[in-house]
């Protein structure tokens, strides 16, 4: 088994198909390389893929009324990545991902993503577990963006923080706990 | 009124929206493309053209620009338009009902020459509406090369002369509201072309 299918293994866990499937689902997938500050989706295009990310970050993002960045997430080394909603509806994006670092990616399209569904059940259990998961995460989001002060986001988010995001320019982090970044840096040096 | 503040991603945001309309209106029928709603006024397919020839001179001046511009490692930040130009563009947005304010009188070689009776098929249609796709994807392509430039260090002349002077993103910014202003005529246009049907 190689990296890639390794990643791809993990990252769909708890997904378990018999081998002749495992080698269909794995052979469908593309590997590519993007350099960093990269536009794999703006908005007003239509999302054409569904990726896992072998390594780099990138972050997704909305362009508010003022022209001001909002980051709404981030996908680094071994989660799923894509517009997600763009790509079950095949609208246009409301959202930019861009990679924040030098990315490569494993990607599929939509096409392949629906055979799956229709044809092996074992998909309709990951699905299940997958959209469950998503959605318990979007609503907690929602719940600390708008119940929680600004040092109550930032401590549960430094205490959750996947250690790639360490890595990335404050001020995206600072946009998605939706603070400036000023408070975040006078926050992290406090925290020291 | 407030400033005229540039940001590439917006930027990119407004393009793919107004490409996604123009697609559209390839689905139109040829009656409703050359057919103009008053005597004096453009038809859709002329305001297309005119959309065309106003980027025209622009694209090779900002290719030139962005060829000198330094790289730089961050993505440019947001900016403010300077000087006559972001007076112009200010004037340029339509009102929220639709409304185009201040009227200007083309430039001759801005004004789309067709003859609208020899245009008898789809064809011809798709021939100028894909010239306007190509414009467009080229301002994108400048969008996508200029957020990683220092685009403050350039300025060149506008399409009018030395009086009105862009940088790379504000000559974007006066082109993608050049055509929003445009494509609301094209919207006013269709609308009341189904009015007039009914």
């Amino acid at each position: 088994m190689n990296k890639n299918t390794s990643i791809l293994q993990k990252a769909f866990q708890p997904l378990q198909l018999d081998a002749e499937k495992h080698h269909l689902f794995f052979e469908q997938w593309e590997e590519i390389e993007v350099p960093r500050h990269s536009f794999l989706t703006e908005a007003g295009s239509t999302e054409r893929w569904f990726y896992v990310v072998l390594e780099g970050i990138q972050t997704i993002y909305i362009i508010d009324q003022k022209g001001d960045q909002k980051v709404i997430g981030f996908s680094f080394d071994g989660s799923f990545s894509g517009v997600y909603d763009s790509f079950v509806q095949q609208k246009p994006s409301a959202y930019f991902l861009e990679t924040l670092t030098p990315s490569r990616l494993l990607r599929i399209g939509l096409n392949h993503y629906n055979s799956w569904f229709e044809n092996y059940p074992e998909f309709e259990r990951w699905g299940r577990i997958v959209h469950l998961e998503l959605l318990v995460g979007r609503v907690q989001r929602e719940v600390e963006l708008t119940t929680s002060t600004a040092k109550e986001r930032f401590e549960s988010f430094v205490n959750r923080c996947p250690e790639p995001l360490k890595t990335i320019p404050q001020k995206y982090l600072a946009s998605y706990l939706n603070m400036t970044p000023e408070t975040y840096s006078r926050m992290r040096k406090n925290r020291m | 009124m407030g400033k005229v503040i540039i940001q590439a991603e917006n930027q990119l945001k407004r393009i793919n929206e107004l490409a996604n309309r123009i697609k559209e209106t390839r689905e139109l029928p040829l009656e409703k493309l050359i057919q103009r709603p008053k005597e004096k006024s453009w038809c859709v397919l002329e305001v297309i053209k005119h959309m065309s020839l106003g980027q025209d001179p622009y694209n090779p001046k900002i290719d030139k620009a962005l060829s000198y511009l330094p790289s730089s490692e961050e993505v440019m930040n947001s900016i403010p338009a300077k000087g006559m130009g972001a007076l112009m563009m200010k004037q340029f947005v339509p009102t929220e009902s639709g409304k185009i304010k201040l009227k200007m009188k083309t430039f001759r070689r801005f004004q789309p020459v067709m003859d609208l009776s020899s245009i008898n098929n789809k064809e011809a249609v798709h021939t100028i509406i894909d010239e306007f796709l190509q414009h467009l994807q080229k301002l994108h392509t400048f969008v996508e090369d200029y957020r990683l430039k220092k685009v403050e260090q350039k300025r060149f002349n506008s399409a009018i002369g030395a009086m009105v002077r862009f940088n790379v993103a504000e000559a974007c910014e006066f082109i993608i509201r050049h055509n929003e202003r445009h494509l609301q005529q094209i919207e006013n246009t269709l609308n009341t072309l189904d009015s007039s049907e009914r």
